[in-house]
């Protein structure tokens, strides 16, 4: 069960990931990327290793599209 | 060669240079403290083994219990990332220092403006805030004990006063925040130093241990992590800062 959905999660992260490349919306791919991270976050609890899941969680996730969303919304002005 | 100031600088970080070169050499081949990187080492010195021995509930694990404050973080990672890897962390967190330093001067000039949010993000930041700078407060505390440590836990108390800017306030100012981020700054450093001066070498954790499990444990870790947590959260909420216009004026370092 639990490789059942951790495969799900993984095939959901590639597909994100591909997203991110592709889409011409730099905001959207901004959030998608945000998503690629907490994916990552939840598949590191899998395998045990919550230290890594924290810091990704708020660092990839959190911290990174916050200052990302800031910049594009100052460059693009 | 601008002026006196810089040629002194440029022999300033040669000196600084010149001098990490030789502690790094000398760590490599000294042959009383520690495990020495040039020799074949059997087995049991190696450090990676002793740590997938180390088991906290077995009463007939193969790791012994010595006074050393090693032992005395039940959380295993951070046993091994806070006195084994600390430079790691603290030369991170200089990254970090020298990435908001650089913010500034990549930035267009132009600041927008704090703007008061909608009602109910206001009216509920209170309560937000205190739940992340509740979970921030609680990771850096229990850093030895439970997944976490200083450098998520700041991250997590920045993202609180991300949360208030967005909001419409600001909570703290620019000026509290470079207080703090060189006071948790040079007390992580002098710490160190004083490891050097009292037991000879740098970071090395030299308060007792305590039982494994008490929040007051695990020697310097705690003191390290809370100072490590404020200093991230310093600076990582001096990043937010950079992109608003302030109560006061800013200076670019």
């Amino acid at each position: 069960m639990m490789i059942l959905l951790a495969s799900v999660l993984s095939i959901l992260m590639i597909v994100a990931a591909v997203w991110v490349l592709i889409t011409p919306n730099i905001l959207k791919a901004i959030i998608v990327f945000a998503i690629v991270s907490l994916v990552a976050s939840v598949l590191f609890i899998f395998m045990h290793a919550p230290d890594v899941a924290i810091t990704e969680a708020s660092i990839g996730a959190g911290i990174t599209s916050a200052i990302f969303i800031l910049s594009y919304k100052r460059i693009s002005e | 060669m601008k002026n006196d100031k810089t040629l002194l600088m440029n022999i300033l970080a040669i000196v600084f240079l010149a001098l990490l070169a030789y502690f790094i050499y000398a760590v490599a081949t000294s042959s009383d403290v520690g495990i020495n990187l040039m020799d074949d080492n059997v087995v049991e010195n190696r450090v990676a083994d002793r740590y997938l021995n180390k088991n906290v509930l077995d009463e007939n694990s193969q790791y012994e219990w010595g006074g050393k404050a090693e032992d005395s973080a039940a959380n295993i990672v951070t046993a091994v990332l806070a006195d084994y890897r600390l430079f790691d962390t603290s030369l991170e967190v200089i990254v970090l220092f020298v990435t908001v330093m650089g913010f500034g001067l990549v930035l267009p000039d132009e600041r927008r403006k704090i703007k008061e949010s909608t009602q109910l993000l206001f009216n509920w930041l209170p309560i937000l805030m205190t739940f992340m700078l509740l979970v921030g407060g609680y990771m850096f505390i229990n850093g030895h004990l439970s997944p976490g440590g200083g450098f998520p836990a700041g991250a997590i108390i920045s993202t609180a006063i991300l949360v208030g800017i967005l909001a419409g306030k600001q909570t703290v100012s620019h000026h509290t925040l470079k207080i703090v981020e060189a006071v948790a700054g040079i007390s992580i450093f002098s710490l160190a130093t004083l490891g050097f001066i009292l037991k000879g070498s740098f970071f090395i954790n030299f308060l007792e241990g305590g039982n494994i499990g008490d929040v007051f444990s695990a020697g310097l870790i705690p003191i390290l992590y809370t100072l490590v947590a404020f200093k991230v959260s310093a600076e990582l909420s001096g990043v937010y800062l950079e992109f608003y216009k302030g109560g006061e004026e800013h200076d670019h370092a």
